[in-house]
């Protein structure tokens, strides 16, 4: 029991203790703190005094009215503040714009003082050249005046002179009338046809021809023999007024010869085929060669210039003629069944005549309004230029022509054909006036060509053999046989003034014979 | 005198307990999600105190539809100032409008001045957004919502997580043990003298609810006026002196039941399902 | 001087000076610090109709709930106030500092608090308290709603003889009117004993409702000035312990065996004792008693006081408990690595 009451004491004191304890808290905490804070309470919650309450909150009152009242006041200030900036800016600019300007004035006036003179000089000036063209007019007109005097008188000489002329002419013509009527009575067998130009007052190349007549001969010896061209030469015309000799070749050149020396004067290019056939203007001035690339050119023959490159055919243009009224007509003829007349000055077909064979050769009359033309068939046709209707037609050959050469006189047509006979026409009637035939001779081609002497007394044609034969019309017979060519003649030329012949071979070698 | 037993169970019993639930758990149902015994283990520095309970079950993750039509009215008074709170915004589990997807732990926790399991509850959104009370009350089954209701203050609380330390939302235990003890009550006695282990067992479970059967919690002021009546563990328990290494036993085997049994009414309370197959006998 | 000691219990105060959260401040000047004395028994929230008044014209607008921190750590309302006030401040500074707030509530570590949480929570706490006494929650349960709102408005107003006066038309043993004439000396009495000691229907003995609060520091105990202040509730332990109380007359538990029980490292070399005390022979008791004092390495703080801890545990039920009947220990020790003896744990 004693634990027990020792655990009892000991229990006892610690309430004893705790109890101790519990007032001591008391004293600390709530008993010291408590009354303290009740005092500051009922301190804080005194109602404020009044009066100064009121004053304060007046006072406060008077502070926030004046605070608003200084902020309005800021603002306007900063508003004027502003406002006088941007004035103070747009015051500037506006000043500077003003100098500106006047600088620009000034600038102005003197260009329009400067105007004002030139304006003024201009107008003297302007003053002085009226002047001048009044007094040039005046000059004018005086010459005028006098061109009028003068063309007056100028007319009035040539007339003068025409009658003079003509009044020569007219003595001439007696004369020569009765030279002709003399050489007629004396010979009785040649003819010479002076007559050939168109007389229109004034008399030509009638003087040159009656000077230079000379009778034709026959040919005996060679004078020349050149080498013209590389491949055959298939075509040889003289010139109607003098001795050259033109050529055309397989080599696609036209070549003009000198007969008298035997040497090449002029080469004519442009030829893209070669060269079948050629005709010279009765003028000699131009050159028109039928090519076999379906063109005829057309030449002068002075600076070697083609005019013309006439194109239609559609074949080879194997003949070609010139006209020996004008130098604008020409007619040409090809394998392609037609017959073409061209316009020399435009350089323009103005007629084709379709005929049912083809043509190996062509001439034109003297009139140049008929057209000669040698066919296939054998048939020699005429046609009218113009309207390019048949006029009339004949069987000339057997077989096919190969050539259709006018005599000089106009009246006389030669042809050749396969059938190794010429014969020759009446161009009016056409009526066969002779034929002509050899032993041996063969005609070489299609387009072998004869040909008819200026006087019509002599035929020459080449052989296949190379050997060139004329015959005399007046004996109708042969009268020669002329062998130089090493292989078959194609063509033959007479010359109209010389005594001469020429002759073109395939090899293209050209003899000149006298 | 006879005893009467009064439905509580020491802390040593509570964690045999809770031990035979997860191991009955894992076999019978391994497919639900699990129970765990987490031991708590307190942080190095804190100071431990000798008689706490060394753990505590945890159900973690459950994942709850919860609908939210009829009291978007309700909620909306307390969302007012902040309206990515309200409800009908919230992300909606997919396919199926007008639900919300909440997440639940919930932990098993013995009480020592009641001496009884306690279940202690806490969830959130998936964003992770904890659930307030009214959320939380929503999510439970009718009946349980009504007495929430009519007792606000008594049936579901927001309490202390004796381990966590946190604000947790239980269930209040004080009528755990009325009801425990009048479960264990029975026929019991009659077959107290049968010494087949397994027929006890069986009989225990026939008496016990399934978990078809929607809250039979009764409410509290019901269960005051009810007395225990004579039950076979009451009469174990009063006479130590006697019990007989077999009865010992049995009372250990049973006692072993009891937070199966507690949780037979207890999840239905809550809206957790326990399915039945966990009562099965062991064999 | 127990009726004394009781009402010092009652009426103790602690003095707050309380100022308001600096991000929570929105007029110029700040406003002053507020003091006001809360009462130990009463919980922080119940403050809030004296304290916002003082603090309206600062607050920035919205809706608020009124929390308090102590250097950062936001305090749990659902601990009395001198509760905290003892555990939190090592040293005892008078008045306390605090610092209030009006919004965010830390709803992560505080658990909500509006309308009657308080009141129920004292409700929840007084049955728990029943129970752990009589085994039942019977008396409070009859107890009707009118009573109950006047029992909790004595509790808030510090009405001591209100609260008596109710607490006795429930249960004469209820409340401790009855013991006031018990002076100290006589032993127990049987009829005494078995109102002071109440047990269950059962038979099982009722049980002191009782919690502890322990907080460690890693300073020397006497010299606690400049101790950490507890920075999150994880530091502090806390559980409600229902100490057994002895069937057989004649053995009465001190504080002492109290704290051997649940926190028996703290005693150095301390003897084990098991939970089961009603089958141990009173020789046992009477040998605990005796053995030399083992040294309790802590602080023990009840209401303020440090009390010897030969206390009785009977008369700490009785007199040093708060309104809701659980007696609140708050203990602070040294950090001492917890060893807790083999077998300690039941």
């Amino acid at each position: 029991m004693e634990e027990a009451a020792v655990m009892e004491e000991r229990m006892g004191l610690a309430v004893v203790q705790a109890c101790r304890a519990l007032r001591q808290r008391h004293r600390e905490e709530e008993g010291a703190h408590g009354p303290a804070l009740a005092a500051l309470f009922t301190a804080l919650s005194r109602p404020p005094d009044g009066e100064l309450h009121g004053k304060m909150e007046a006072l406060q009152l008077e502070l926030s009215q004046s605070y608003q009242k200084q902020s309005q006041l800021s603002e306007q200030l900063l508003h004027e503040v502003t406002g006088a900036q941007a004035f103070r800016e747009q015051l500037v600019e506006r000043e500077n714009s003003i100098v500106q300007l006047q600088a620009e004035l000034l600038g102005a006036r003197g260009r329009v003082t400067q105007l004002e003179e030139e304006l003024e000089k201009k107008e003297r000036a302007l003053e002085a050249s009226i002047e001048e063209m009044k007094a040039l007019r005046i000059q004018v007109e005086e010459l005028d005046a006098k061109l009028v005097k003068a063309q007056a008188e100028n007319r009035m000489l040539i007339d003068r002179w025409m009658e003079q002329k003509m009044k020569d002419a007219e003595r001439l013509n007696e004369a020569n009338a009765m030279y002709e009527d003399m050489m007629e009575r004396f010979k009785g067998k040649t003819l010479d046809d002076l007559a050939r130009a168109q007389v229109d007052g004034i008399v030509r190349h009638s003087e040159a021809g009656a000077e230079d007549y000379v009778e034709s001969g026959m040919p005996t010896s060679l004078r020349h023999a050149m080498r013209a061209h590389d491949g055959g030469c298939s075509t040889l015309k003289f010139e109607h007024g003098g001795g050259s000799l033109i050529s055309g070749g397989h080599d696609r050149l036209v070549r003009t010869w000198d007969t008298e020396r035997g040497v090449p004067l002029a080469t004519l290019r442009g030829c893209l085929g070669s060269v079948l056939d050629l005709a010279m203007s009765h003028d000699d001035t131009m050159v028109l060669a039928a090519s076999a690339d379906h063109k005829l050119y057309l030449w002068e023959v002075q600076s070697g210039r083609i005019r013309h490159t006439l194109t239609g055919h559609a074949e080879k243009v194997c003949a070609v003629d010139y006209s020996k009224a004008s130098n604008r007509r020409a007619v040409s003829a090809a394998q392609d069944r037609t017959i073409k007349i061209w316009d020399l000055q435009t350089g323009y077909g103005v007629n084709t005549i379709v005929c049912h064979s083809n043509c190996n050769a062509v001439a034109l009359t003297m009139d140049g309004d008929i057209v000669c033309s040698g066919h296939m068939d054998g048939n020699l046709r005429l046609w009218d230029v113009r309207s390019g209707k048949s006029a009339s037609e004949v069987a000339a050959h057997g077989q096919g022509i190969t050539s259709v050469s006018l005599s000089k006189s106009g009246n006389a047509i030669l042809t050749s054909g396969r059938d190794n006979v010429h014969t020759i026409f009446d161009v009016r009637t056409l009526e066969a006036q002779a034929s002509f035939r050899a032993l041996g001779f063969r005609v070489a081609t299609n387009w072998s060509r004869s040909c008819l002497s200026g006087d019509e007394s002599y035929v020459s044609a080449g052989s296949i053999d190379g050997s060139v034969l004329v015959w005399s019309r007046r004996l109708n017979e042969t009268e020669n046989s002329l062998k130089h060519h090493p292989s078959a003649v194609l063509a033959c030329a007479w010359s109209n003034v010389r005594r001469r012949l020429a002759s073109a071979d395939k090899n293209g070698g050209i003899c000149i014979w006298e | 005198m006879a005893g009467i037993w009064d439905g509580t169970l020491t802390a040593a019993e509570f964690e045999a307990a809770a031990l035979h639930l997860v191991e009955v758990w894992k076999s019978q149902c391994p497919q639900l999600p699990a129970w765990t015994w987490h031991v708590y283990e307190p942080p190095l520095k804190s100071p431990v105190l000798a008689s706490s309970a060394v753990g505590y079950l945890v159900l973690q993750d459950v994942h709850i539809l919860s609908e939210q039509k009829v009291v978007a009215e309700v909620e909306d008074i307390h969302e007012v100032d902040d309206e990515s709170q309200d409800i009908a915004t919230l992300e909606m589990s997919p396919g199926l409008p007008g639900y919300e997807e909440h997440v639940y732990s919930y932990h098993v926790i013995y009480n020592e001045s009641y001496r009884v399991p306690m279940i202690f509850l806490q969830g959130h959104f998936l964003d992770g957004t904890p659930l307030q009370w009214h959320h939380v009350c929503h999510d439970l089954p009718l009946d349980s919502q009504q007495i929430s209701h009519e007792s606000r203050w008594t049936f579901l609380t927001q309490e202390e997580h004796p381990f966590l330390h946190r604000p947790w939302f239980a269930l209040h235990p004080c009528g755990t043990s009325s009801i425990m003890s009048l479960v264990f009550a029975s026929p019991l006695s009659n077959a107290a003298k049968d010494s087949s282990n397994d027929n006890r067992i069986q009989d225990t479970r026939n008496f016990l609810p399934s978990s078809d059967q929607v809250n039979i919690l009764p409410s509290p002021n019901q269960v005051s006026v009810l007395q225990p009546p004579y039950n076979e563990i009451s009469a174990l328990s009063s006479k130590p002196q006697k019990s007989s290494r077999y009865q010992e036993k049995h009372r250990i085997d049973l006692m072993k039941q009891y937070i199966l049994t507690w949780l037979s009414f207890a999840c239905p309370t809550v809206g957790l399902t326990i399915p039945s197959c966990v009562f099965k006998p062991t064999n | 001087m127990t009726v004394q000691a009781r009402r010092h219990v009652w009426m103790g105060a602690i003095p707050l000076h309380l100022h308001l959260h600096s991000s929570e401040v929105t007029s110029l000047p700040a406003p002053p610090p507020f003091l006001i004395l809360a009462p130990r028994n009463g919980y922080l929230p119940l403050l809030v109709d004296a304290i916002r008044p003082h603090f309206n014209s600062a607050l920035p607008p919205g809706s608020d709930t009124i929390w308090f921190d102590y250097q950062g750590l936001p305090l749990k309302w659902n601990i009395p106030t001198g509760v905290l006030f003892d555990l939190l401040c090592a040293e005892p500074e008078r008045p306390w500092n605090l610092t209030v707030h009006f919004r965010s509530y830390p709803a992560g570590v505080l658990s909500l608090c509006e309308d009657e949480a308080v009141k129920w929570n004292f409700i929840n706490a007084l049955k728990e308290a029943f129970y752990v006494m009589y085994g039942n929650t019977k008396s409070i349960m009859n107890m009707s709603q009118s009573d109950q709102v006047e029992l909790w408005h004595c509790v808030m107003k510090g009405d001591l003889e209100g609260y008596d006066r109710l607490a006795a038309r429930v249960k004469p043993a209820f409340g401790f009117g009855a013991n006031v004439g018990r002076g100290f000396g006589h032993p127990p009495s049987v009829a005494e004993t078995a109102i002071t000691n109440p047990v269950t229907r059962a038979g099982k003995p009722g049980r002191i409702p009782m919690r502890m609060y322990l907080r460690m520091v890693d300073q020397d105990l006497n010299d606690l000035f400049d101790v950490r202040p507890v920075s999150s509730w994880d530091d502090v332990v806390y559980v409600t312990c229902p100490i057994d109380v002895p069937k057989r007359q004649g053995t009465t538990l001190t504080l002492r065996d109290a704290l051997m029980k649940v926190v028996p490292h703290l005693f150095s070399s301390s003897p084990t004792i098991s939970n089961e005390v009603t089958s141990e022979a009173p020789s046992v008791m009477r040998a605990s008693s005796n053995a030399v004092h083992n040294e309790f390495n802590g602080i023990v703080r009840v209401q303020g006081i440090e009390p010897s801890l030969d206390l009785p545990l009977d008369w700490v039920a009785r007199n040093l408990c708060g309104p809701e009947h659980f007696v609140h220990l708050s203990v602070i020790c040294t950090l001492v690595a917890p060893s807790l003896p083999p077998g300690a744990a039941d």
